[in-house]
């Protein structure tokens, strides 16, 4: 058997992956969520500080796109987010949540503009709530917040083998997709993994997002 | 085993890391950077086309469509590589149109002898003329669904098929896996390291 070892800056790729930084992310062009007739899947990691702010900037940037939005939170409640994003100007009629907060604390009523799932663990009833709505050809992007959440509740075979089909979910779909992850999880061992399965890993703290 | 070590961009050490393929029969290309991941299975297919030699994808990753999307992008021509595809059907894709370029696998665990992947792969190596080369994109996913041992067994069954099929196996994977590395590097003629 001959090893060879290789050294050395890589040539394609920095930690960003994308060339220069901007003062504002502009998805269609930047941040290539929709490049001419692609789908894809980024991996978007997050700084800790300010992580809300940068997610709702990221959301803006997508509402601006034409298509609908699936917005899957693992962190927050429905009615936290619907105000945080109202207050930030959002225009919510375009975005139908999933969450998977609000039943772990309380009972729900039917929403409308909303699916309730018992626990970010419900991984099964996850995949299906997820599956049904992208089968409508409704929504154009998926944003799931967050990788890091999983983390805290299932084995990390369990969660790669879920996101692989989710990843995969969504490029049969047509879909674009965010998935967001802590700076913090970001080189743990499934993160990468996950990464394999993504089209880019982008560091957020490479761009100047006037946070 | 001897040892290289090279300062270069990816592309280069690819292009280094292949440079005995002409004699060799398999290489395990490990990657150590995960930024660089998708590239060097970029670099890696368009290395082997670059050869005049027919390729055998075989897509644990993506959907072949994903991946067919990235090689054109970064202007590979796919005309002579054929897809195993061992992510659609994961996904509860039916395939809508024939494509005789590709094999829908059940899976990445779908490995033993006799199953959709290894039989995959045989049909294209029996029905593809000429020199061909195998791209397994990457080890590390088999691993998540299979127990070591079968992954193994599998990548035993593609090396015995070297020199009855004129065909180079390449298999990619990241630097983490390292009890798979311990148990499998020793059957690859060549192991590259892109730190």
């Amino acid at each position: 058997m001959h090893s060879v070892e290789v050294e050395g800056p890589p040539e394609a790729g920095d930690t960003s992956r994308v060339e220069g930084q901007t003062t504002k992310l502009a998805f269609g062009s930047n941040l290539d969520i929709e490049e001419s007739g692609s789908r894809q899947i980024l991996v978007l990691v997050m700084p800790e500080d300010n992580y809300t702010e940068h997610l709702l900037l990221v959301v803006k940037e997508i509402s601006k796109l034409p298509g609908k939005i699936c917005y899957i939170s693992l962190n927050r409640p429905y009615n936290s987010l619907v105000g945080i994003m109202q207050h930030s100007g959002l225009d919510l009629k375009k975005i139908h949540f999933i969450d998977a907060i609000t039943k772990t604390a309380q009972l729900t009523t039917k929403c409308d503009e909303c699916e309730f799932i018992s626990s970010p663990g419900a991984l099964t009833e996850l995949s299906v709530t997820i599956s049904k709505l992208m089968d409508t050809g409704d929504y154009k992007y998926i944003i799931f917040d967050s990788l890091s959440t999983l983390l805290v509740y299932e084995s990390d075979t369990t969660i790669t083998k879920f996101v692989h089909y989710l990843m995969a979910k969504v490029r049969v779909a047509g879909c674009n997709a965010i998935f967001t992850c802590l700076k913090q999880d970001a080189n743990s061992i499934l993160i990468k993994d996950i990464n394999m399965f993504a089209d880019k890993v982008i560091d957020l703290e490479k761009w100047h997002l006037g946070v | 085993m001897a040892s290289r070590r090279l300062k270069t961009g990816l592309r280069e050490s690819i292009a280094e890391a292949f440079s005995n393929m002409d004699v060799s029969d398999s290489i395990l290309l490990i990657v150590g950077d995960n930024v660089v991941f998708h590239d060097a299975i970029l670099y890696a297919v368009k290395d082997m086309l670059s050869r005049d030699k027919y390729g055998i994808y075989v897509s644990l990753n993506k959907p072949h469509d994903a991946v067919k999307y990235a090689l054109h992008k970064a202007s590979i021509d796919t005309k002579r590589l054929f897809f195993v595809d061992c992510v659609s059907v994961l996904a509860h894709k039916t395939p809508t149109k024939h494509d005789s370029n590709v094999v829908y696998a059940l899976g990445p665990h779908d490995l033993e002898d006799g199953a959709s992947v290894p039989e995959g792969v045989k049909k294209f190596l029996n029905s593809i003329p000429g020199e061909k080369f195998i791209l397994l994109d990457a080890l590390r996913t088999l691993m998540i669904y299979n127990d070591s041992k079968v992954v193994v067994n599998f990548i035993r069954s593609l090396l015995s098929l070297t020199k009855s099929h004129d065909v180079k196996v390449v298999a990619i994977t990241r630097h983490e896996d390292n009890d798979l590395l311990k148990r499998i590097s020793k059957v690859f003629d060549e192991v590259a390291t892109l730190h």
